[in-house]
Formats: structure tokens, C-alpha cells, sequence
């Protein structure tokens, strides 16, 4: 079987060579190349059919956990998860208090940051951040207004990949795709660490509504969805819009589309249970005049938030049923305690959640999304909400018996690769020398673009999607797996080391020990932890041994650990396969 | 069903009217000479709701200009009778956007055309849901009593793709989305590839030895080994890696453009440090024509270009002309230089003179058109009812199709909109039907029974098969 794939592939360069010849008069393509050229390859169509969900038993919970909870287990993290209780529900428990609770050690990100001369806007207040680097003009200007976003994405990779707050990592993506800016645009780009420090960040564990009010009057939002420049009598409907649809109520269960507000139906509230097109112009008009300290119409330019009574409608709303008195500035406080304390908001925010946390085939009705948005609704001046939130699902027995309806995006494919062959890598930008100022980003961090989820630069406001179907696609798979071999053997930079899973082998196993047999089997012990079946298994020791007898002590020298030697590559394909394969790339 | 049984009346008699006695044969490529239908569709998503309005828009001549500089009242969310970047001039009074010069041109040779005010059923002026159920190939919601629509869970050209009785059993690449991941139309579909970056769509091992094909050989093997979709998807991944690693060997998109004629080439820029590139609309283009003419079956494929979501300083002429930003004018300049090129490269180059132009048809589309009338910000919000465009050998071009719903207060849907007066399905029911020969409209657009054609594209009509449920709308003409 192996060797059969081996021929066939020698066989394919043979070929492609013959078209590199070609592509010298006619690049490959043209009347040097016959139609039938690629007849062999084999072919993508009619489709292959196969069930719905991989048969097999329930990976233990500690598995489950850390791949649906974070970003995977580093070594070390399952035992540690065991020891917490006797019995799974114990574990789980205790696990959850501890994550819920986040403090401010993190010993892997903090000795990897502070102190990293290439992070240097981490601790500036909005407006340093809008003075120094929005309003830069002068050489590099694009890789200093840019050098904000730069810095924000290489620590949350640094984060993902290093921190033991692995929930709270989790969450913190999922808030900042529910509220989408793309961090390439102006007023966004610089002012990504404040928005990521202080408007996402501080509530994850928090307060809905106290969030909602944070982001309404960020920079970041105010500049992405152009309330910025919302005014009377014209105003944009813009951020109003994705206000109601994405950030509160959402359009998949509660958008009403044209027919008039009156016709909505009730709730069990007495409340419209969703929203119209006339709300959408209401929830605008009442918007007018949040904007920006921008320089413009004479405020100061320091990028702090502005409140413009010129530009504001005064008269009275009716957004989703609430009659609003044009009362200025205090309005958004109004329209945000009618919308974060809505049951329709409550359902779509809970659904969202456990479509994260849990598995795509949810709805808002199901009994689990019921329970979790009582409580949300029930709480939603509480301090604690959202911690009350996320104890309601991932304590259901829904978290506890679901697995396998939910891919891997590619950022949590890369990371948890990398955790799994504990890579000591730091994301970081990289100082320019040039301007002082300037800052490039890493260069490797364009794998991320190819597999289709870069952090914080995703255009459309509804933040990358969910759905497993739109991921276990060809793009993200390849470039996801890509992103792994490269980061792997990364050690160009003096900050970094290739990820030695030669020098772990040998740390597991004495040197009798280390046979093809026994290194694959101590791998996928050390990172799965439990069986899979013998042919995938086999595959795997094919590829160690190559063509050796996989009982008797690995042709290579096992002394030899520099990043390409024979046995290092042997090792490196080993564990890429153990972290490309189906067990490792769901959820 | 009242509703739906009028509307399918008014269809039977504009069959009747035509003259054209339905067919049971499908649509054949005589130059191919096979059973087989050897159609090529480029499906590109304008993704942000693109305003239509300053794509082209009513002219001197037409009743509605008046109408169009009253909603119309920026400067720079206006196209000009006069000046530097008039209108050109197209037919019934219309004219098209200057950036768009090259589109002329296609308008012309009669290869390039129109659809008036297409759209959902039900309008929709959410991105994301519009593109959704546009994508399923669905009407709307449900929540105004057209079901389904919420429930199919894959895309359109999914279905089309498996409901197709007139392929050749064996296809190589019979699908491509020219994105990183996979388009909501090819959702869940087991034969499309998502290709963005054919230059680098493989593992990265260092280069010595061969254990970079061994790890995706020993990978696909695995997944062949599981029976779960997940199994499949990496299957078809590994063995789209070998594809792609063949058909596109060392040669990247760039280093293909510059092996061009000067005047052949696609659209570049010069990035921030000062090298060229591609746009990235040249790049996806230049996979699709590579495809195309690598003869490995390619039937299908869909290219997003996004962006235009102009809700403020839409800028619909050129920087600083009139006070616009440019930033439409220039996504519109691009894109239409990008297509004439792609059209060229079709027609056949030096380096390759086969002219792949009779099977190749691009349909395009957005979610919605925008306002009709501009905002305060110069920009315009989410609207209604949109233009589509066809380019093709088959296309009948040089014209507009459908119908111009005015723009006068009475005119417009909602008092804002430009009406829709085209169900979208329409144009892509009549591409499938004459194009590809797939008349299963009852699998490729569930509730859709009253299918008209309008003449977009030339080719055998069939009558459409809408499918279990729907048999009164199937049994004949009468």
C-alpha cells in the first residue's frame, strides 16, 4: 500500500517535471500540453458519499475538553485535569471553577511579552495610541499606523498557543468575532489594543450589557460600522443595523423583515419578539451624533469618544416596541437596557455560545438554550452574567456527550498542533530598525491568511462563520496543515526554537526502546491518549520506519536532534500526522 | 398556492408566446460532440450589497433622470451626463459607469448584458442572510409563509452539481471556489475545492528528501481509512493537492501574468514596499483560466469580490472628482479591467489560441442593490432590488432583460428601493436550463414553480421538473 502511494507520486514528479519543460514556452499551459494530460490524476467527481458522524467510542472527557474548551492540552494538562477529582463530573467541576476565575499569573505569556521589545503599545491609554500611531505621518506610515493590530494578533496567537487561561482564550475569541471590526481600517488598526484590552477583555467573564455600552462607544466599532459620522436627518444605518442583527436580537430567529412594528408578535414578555426594518431606522436616527473626537467640526483629535448634540436627532424613538424620549446621550443607555435585557437577545447570545462551546446543531429552542438564556435574562444586571452563562452549558449534559458535529477552525487546528508538540514559539511583530516606531508582521503569520482565518481582519461584521461545512473544505484543510509543518521546524529567529520532538522522544523512551512501534505508540499516548485503529496506527509506523522492521530500534541516530536531521524529520512526521489526522481536527 | 399558480400561468404563457415547445434534450456543445455537457459557469459574488444605481443609471433621455438626481442629490454618489466621466452610453436610455469602459466594450461585441432589478422574492436587507438564502437558492424567510427556505442545508450549485444527469461519469476537478474557504453556494458539497493560493496549496516541510509527499501520502491514507465526512473531506483535500501540485506545477499566478503580452496581462498594483501584484480579482481569475485550459473538467466555479458595502463616501467617480473618495470607482475599475482581460485570455492568447468563449458563461451578482437615495455621509444603505450582468459566448448581449421598475416615488419598494421585479432564480434557472441542461429545479430551488424564461442566454429549453409536491406545475402546459 505504501509503496504503491510512493511509486505513484514518483510517478506524478516524473510528469510534472515533463510540464516544467513545457512551461518554458508556454507556462504549462498552451498547445504543448495535450487535453489528456492530467487524465490520470484521479478524480473529485461523482462525489464520495460517507456518514454523517465517524463511528467509535467517546474520547475521554479531559480530551474533549481541552480541544472544545481551548486550544487543545499541552503535555501534561490531561493528568492534571484527572487529578482534580474522582469522578468526570468532579473534574469537570473543579476544572471550571479554577478556569472561570482567571488571575493575573501567566507565567508562559508573561515571560514570552513583558519586556519584548517588539510590544510596545500594550499598556498605551486610546489616545496615545491615536496621537503616536492613527496620526502618524511620516516614513513607514503604514507599518506604523498598522503596528496596533500587529501587536494585538501576535499576543492573543502567544495567548492561544502559551496561556493557562485556556477558557478565557476561547472566549475571548468568541467575543471579538460576536463583535467584528476589521483591524485594517483607519481608526481600527491603532486602536486595537485599546479595544481589545479594555472593550472585549474586561466583561468576558462579566456583564452583557456593561460590554454592549463598551463597544458602542469604542473607536474601533464607531470607525467600522461608521457611526463615527451618523447624523440628522439623513443618518446611516449602519452600526444601528448590525446593532440589532449581530450584536443583541440577531436576524436568524427575530428579524421581521417590512412588516409594520405593530404586527410583530408578542413574546412571552409582552414584548415584540423581534425586530422590523422600521426599527433598524429608529435605532439609527437614536444613534446620531456618537461619534469620535476626531478633529472634525472642531473637537480635539485624541480619538476618545464624542457625543455631538448637533448632529442628533432630539425626537422621540420607538425601537422594538419602547417609546424613547430625545433626551441626548442618556438614550443609549435606555435602547441597551431594552435590548440586553430582551429575550430574544438572551436566546441568541446563549444560542451563539453553545454553538461555540458545544456543537453546530443547535436551536434557540432547544431546552439547553432555553435554560442558559433564563438564566442570561434572569441576570442581566449581575456582575457575574456571563460566568453564570457558561456554568449553565458547559456543565449540561449536552457539553458532556457531544462530539464530532463541529470542525476545528484553522487558527484552533494550528494551535493545538502546536501545543500537542509543545512548540516554545512566541508570536510577536517585528521591530523595525528603521523607524522606530515601525513594526512588520511576522511574515509566517500569511499562513493564517491562506487558511482563510487571520485574527482580526475579517471584513464582514458576523466574524467568521461556525459552520463545519464552510472549514472541512480543501483551502482551510491544506493550508491549515501547511501552517503546522512550517511553524514546526521554525528556528530563524533568535526568540525561537523548532519544536525538538526528537529530544521528547528520547526523553520517553531509552534508547532500546525507541523502535518505530514503540515511538508511535508513545506519541499517540503522550497526545491522544487513547486508541485508534490499528490501520492508522500502522500508516503512522510505516512512515517512522521507512521500510526498516518497525519491532527492532529506529535506523536513524537517535543522538543526531538538530532540526533536520534524519531522526528529528522522522519524529516531526509523526506527530504531524498524529495532529492532521480526523481525531485531532474536531471539536 | 394561489400566488403560486398565477405566477405559473403567466410562465406557461410566456412559453407559448415564444414559440418554444419544451424539449426533453439538454443543452450540448457542438464543437464538443459528446453526450456531455461541457459548460464552464464563473459565478462572481459582489459581495456588500453593490450599488447598481452607480453601475449604470437612467441618462438624459430617460423618463427617470429627474427622478434619479432628486434621490441622487451627492455629487459623488451621481453618475454625470457630462464631462470627463459621463456615462457611456448603453440602450433604453441608460448609461454605465466610466470605470466600467472596458464592460462597454464587451457591451458592444454583444458578449455582455443586463437584468434588471433581480433579487429574493423576499426582500432581505441583511448581508448575511440575503447571501445566504440567495446561495441556497431559496426566496426568503419563512416567517411570511414560503417554506423550506431556512432548512436546505447546502448550497445551490451543490445541488446542481448532484443532480446533473448529463456529465461524463468521471470528473478531476469538476468544482472550484476560488476563495480560502469553502462559498455557502458549494456548501457541503463533496466535489468542490476551495483554491486561493494555487502557489503554495501544499505541505511546507524542509525540501531535502521526499517525507513532505510521504506525510500527504501517509495523511490521505488515513483519511481514506475514515468513514466519517470528515474522512472524506481530507480525502478529497490530499487528492486536490496532488491536483493542483500538477496542474499549476512551479509556475505562480503572478509569474504567468508577467509571461503574458503586455497588453493581455491582468491588472497589478504596486504594494506598499513597492513590488507589483496582482490584483487580487486577477489572481482568482487567472486560476479559473488555468483551470480552463488544463482540461481537467472544471464545470463550475464562484469568485467572491467584496467591498462594497459603501455606506459612507461610496465615491462612485474618480478621487477627488466632484469630492468622491474613488473607492467605488476604483473597485469598479479593477474589476472590470480584470474581466476584459479574463475574456481575452478566453477568446485565446498567443501562447495559447484556443478560444474557450462558447462554453464559458459569468453570471454576477450581489446580496441586494443599496438605497436608491444617497444619506448624509455620501454613501447609501442597504437596499432592495439589484442589476445582475451575464457575460458569455451565449449570452445575448448588447441588451437589458427584465424590467426597469422606475424611479419615481410611486415606482420604488418600501418608498426607498429600487423594486425587484426579477426573482434572481430566473437568471440562474435560465442558465441551467439552456447552459447546462439541468431542468431538476425541484432539487437545485426548492419552491421556485413559476420559471420564466427571459431570454438571457441562448439554448434548448426544457421544462423544468420542480420536483415531488409540485407535480401540477410539471404535467404540461395546460
Amino acid at each position: 500500500m505504501e509503496s504503491q502511494n510512493q511509486s505513484r507520486r514518483h510517478f506524478l514528479k516524473a510528469t510534472s517535471a515533463t510540464a516544467a519543460a513545457g512551461a518554458a514556452v508556454g507556462l504549462g499551459i498552451g498547445t504543448n500540453v495535450s487535453a489528456s494530460q492530467f487524465d490520470h490524476l484521479p478524480a473529485l467527481y461523482p462525489p464520495k458519499d460517507r456518514s454523517f458522524l465517524p463511528a467509535g467510542a467517546l474520547p475521554p472527557l479531559a480530551f474533549r475538553v481541552f480541544h472544545k474548551l481551548g486550544f487543545g492540552p499541552k503535555p501534561g494538562d490531561i493528568d492534571a485535569f484527572n487529578a482534580l477529582g474522582a469522578t468526570d463530573d468532579a473534574r469537570l467541576n473543579n476544572w471550571l471553577e479554577l478556569q472561570l476565575f482567571p488571575t493575573n499569573v501567566d507565567p508562559e505569556v508573561d515571560s514570552r511579552v513583558n519586556g519584548n521589545a517588539n510590544f510596545v503599545t500594550l499598556n498605551q491609554t486610546l489616545t496615545q495610541l491615536w496621537t503616536t500611531y492613527e496620526l502618524y505621518e511620516g516614513e513607514r506610515a503604514y507599518q506604523v499606523r498598522q503596528r496596533p493590530l500587529y501587536e494585538v494578533e501576535s499576543l492573543t496567537l502567544t495567548r492561544m498557543l502559551h496561556s493557562q487561561w485556556q477558557l478565557r482564550e476561547m472566549l475571548a475569541d468568541f467575543w471579538h468575532n460576536h463583535f467584528n471590526v476589521d483591524g485594517r481600517e483607519t481608526g481600527v488598526r491603532s486602536t486595537m489594543t485599546q479595544y481589545d484590552r479594555d472593550v472585549v477583555r474586561p466583561f468576558i467573564f462579566g456583564n452583557f450589557r456593561a460590554m454592549l455600552e463598551a463597544n458602542a462607544r469604542s473607536t474601533a466599532m464607531l470607525f467600522y460600522l461608521d457611526n463615527r459620522v451618523n447624523s440628522t436627518p439623513n443618518p446611516n444605518e449602519n452600526y444601528g443595523r448590525e446593532l440589532l442583527e449581530l450584536h443583541t436580537l440577531g436576524a436568524v430567529e427575530n428579524y421581521y423583515g417590512f412588516i409594520p412594528p405593530a404586527q410583530v408578535p408578542n413574546n412571552g414578555d409582552g414584548q415584540p419578539s423581534g425586530y422590523v426594518e422600521e426599527d433598524v431606522l429608529e435605532l439609527a436616527r437614536l444613534l446620531t451624533g456618537f461619534g469620535v473626537n476626531d478633529g472634525e467640526n472642531s473637537a480635539p483629535n485624541t480619538g476618545t469618544f464624542l457625543f455631538r448634540p448637533e448632529r442628533h436627532d432630539d425626537g422621540v424613538k420607538t425601537v422594538v416596541g419602547l417609546d424613547i424620549q430625545g433626551t441626548g446621550e442618556s438614550e443609549l443607555g435606555v435602547v441597551l437596557d431594552h435590548l440586553a435585557s430582551h429575550r430574544g437577545t438572551a436566546e441568541f447570545i446563549c444560542w451563539k455560545l453553545a454553538v461555540r462551546l458545544i456543537g453546530d446543531s443547535f436551536s434557540a429552542s432547544d431546552t439547553l438554550i432555553q435554560q442558559a438564556a433564563t438564566v442570561f435574562q434572569d441576570n442581566w444586571q449581575a456582575n457575574n452574567q456571563l460566568e453564570l452563562v457558561y456554568r449553565t452549558l458547559i456543565l449540561s449534559n449536552e457539553f458532556k456527550t457531544r462530539w464530532t458535529d463541529k470542525a476545528k477552525r484553522p487558527v484552533e487546528v494550528v494551535i493545538a498542533a502546536m501545543r500537542a508538540a509543545e512548540s516554545s514559539y512566541t508570536f510577536q511583530p517585528r521591530q523595525r530598525t528603521d523607524v522606530v516606531l515601525a513594526a512588520d508582521r511576522n511574515g509566517l503569520l500569511n499562513l493564517f491568511n491562506d487558511t482563510g482565518q487571520a485574527l482580526f481582519v475579517y471584513e464582514p461584521p458576523t466574524g467568521y462563520p461556525e459552520d463545519r461545512g464552510i472549514w472541512q473544505g480543501a483551502g482551510p484543510l491544506i493550508q491549515s496543515w501547511r501552517a503546522i509543518t512550517r511553524f514546526f521546524r521554525e528556528d530563524d529567529d533568535d526568540n525561537n526554537l523548532y519544536a525538538n520532538v526528537a529530544e521528547t522522544t528520547n526523553a520517553m523512551l531509552a534508547p532500546a526502546l525507541r523502535t518505530p512501534n514503540d515511538i508511535v505508540d508513545a506519541w499517540l499516548d503522550r497526545i491522544y491518549g487513547f486508541t485508534i485503529p490499528a490501520a492508522k496506527r500502522n500508516a503512522m509506523v510505516g512512515l517512522v520506519a521507512q521500510g526498516a522492521d518497525p519491532a527492532l530500534e529506529i535506523t536513524a541516530d537517535t543522538t543526531n536532534t538538530t532540526n533536520n536531521s534524519d531522526y528529528q524529520r522522522r519524529i516531526r512526521g509523526l506527530v504531524e500526522l498524529i495532529t492532521m489526522s480526523p481525531e485531532f481536527m474536531t471539536r | 398556492m394561489s400566488v403560486g399558480r398565477r405566477a405559473f400561468l403567466t410562465g406557461a404563457a410566456s412559453f407559448a408566446a415564444a414559440g418554444s415547445a419544451p424539449k426533453l434534450v439538454f443543452a450540448q456543445n457542438a464543437s464538443q460532440g459528446g453526450g456531455f455537457n461541457d459548460e464552464v459557469l464563473v459565478y462572481v459574488f459582489l459581495r456588500g450589497g453593490l450599488d447598481g444605481l452607480s453601475l449604470y443609471a437612467p441618462g438624459s433621455g430617460h423618463p427617470d433622470r429627474g427622478h434619479y438626481e432628486g434621490l441622487r442629490t451627492s455629487d459623488s454618489v451621481r453618475l454625470p451626463l457630462l464631462g470627463a466621466n459621463a456615462m457611456l452610453p448603453l440602450a433604453d436610455g441608460f448609461g454605465l459607469n466610466s470605470a466600467a469602459a472596458p464592460l462597454h466594450d464587451l457591451w458592444t461585441q454583444g458578449d455582455l448584458g443586463f437584468v434588471h432589478a433581480t433579487g429574493l422574492p423576499i426582500v432581505n436587507r441583511s448581508h448575511f442572510e440575503a447571501e445566504r438564502f440567495i446561495e441556497f437558492g431559496t426566496p426568503g424567510s419563512v416567517e411570511l409563509g414560503i417554506p423550506g427556505s431556512r432548512l436546505t442545508p447546502d448550497g445551490w450549485l451543490t445541488r446542481h452539481l448532484n443532480s446533473a444527469s448529463n456529465l461524463p461519469p468521471s470528473i478531476t476537478l469538476p468544482a472550484v471556489v476560488t476563495e480560502s474557504r469553502t462559498t455557502l453556494s458549494f456548501l457541503r458539497s463533496s466535489s468542490v475545492v476551495s483554491l486561493r493560493s494555487p502557489g503554495n496549496f501544499d505541505f511546507n516541510e524542509t525540501t531535502s528528501g521526499n517525507l513532505e509527499e510521504q506525510v500527504e501520502d501517509t495523511l490521505q491514507s488515513i483519511y481514506a481509512q475514515d468513514g466519517s465526512d470528515l474522512g472524506a473531506a481530507g480525502e478529497l483535500a490530499l487528492t486536490a493537492l496532488t491536483q493542483v501540485e500538477q496542474i499549476f506545477g512551479d509556475v505562480n499566478n503572478f509569474d504567468y501574468n508577467e509571461s503574458l503580452s503586455p497588453a493581455d496581462r491582468y491588472p497589478t498594483y504596486v504594494s506598499n514596499n513597492g513590488q507589483t501584484r496582482l490584483h487580487t480579482i486577477s489572481d482568482k481569475l487567472i486560476t479559473l483560466s488555468r483551470l480552463i485550459k488544463a482540461d481537467v473538467g472544471l464545470r463550475l466555479s464562484q469568485v467572491d469580490y467584496g467591498g462594497w458595502d459603501d455606506h459612507t463616501d461610496l465615491g462612485a467617480l474618480p478621487e477627488g472628482v466632484n469630492g468622491s473618495s474613488g473607492r467605488y470607482y476604483d473597485r469598479l475599475d479593477v474589476l472590470s479591467r480584470a474581466i476584459q482581460a479574463f475574456w481575452n485570455d478566453m477568446r485565446g492568447l498567443a501562447n495559447d489560441p484556443r478560444d474557450f468563449t462558447g462554453r464559458v458563461t459569468m453570471v454576477f451578482q450581489s446580496e441586494f442593490g443599496r438605497r436608491a437615495f444617497n444619506n448624509n455621509d455620501n454613501g447609501t444603505d442597504h437596499g432592495a432590488g439589484n442589476m445582475m450582468m451575464l457575460l458569455g459566448g451565449h449570452v445575448n448581449g448588447g441588451q437589458f432583460h427584465g424590467t426597469w421598475p422606475g424611479l419615481a416615488p410611486d415606482d420604488l419598494q418600501n418608498n426607498a428601493d429600487l423594486r425587484t421585479t426579477t426573482d434572481f432564480r430566473q437568471v440562474l434557472g435560465e442558465v441551467m436550463i439552456r447552459r447546462f441542461g439541468n431542468n431538476q429545479f425541484g432539487e437545485i430551488f426548492p419552491n421556485f414553480v413559476n420559471f420564466e424564461p427571459m431570454g438571457t442566454v441562448d439554448g434548448p429549453l426544457i421544462f423544468p421538473d420542480y420536483g415531488t409536491g409540485n407535480e401540477i406545475f410539471t404535467d404540461s402546459f395546460e
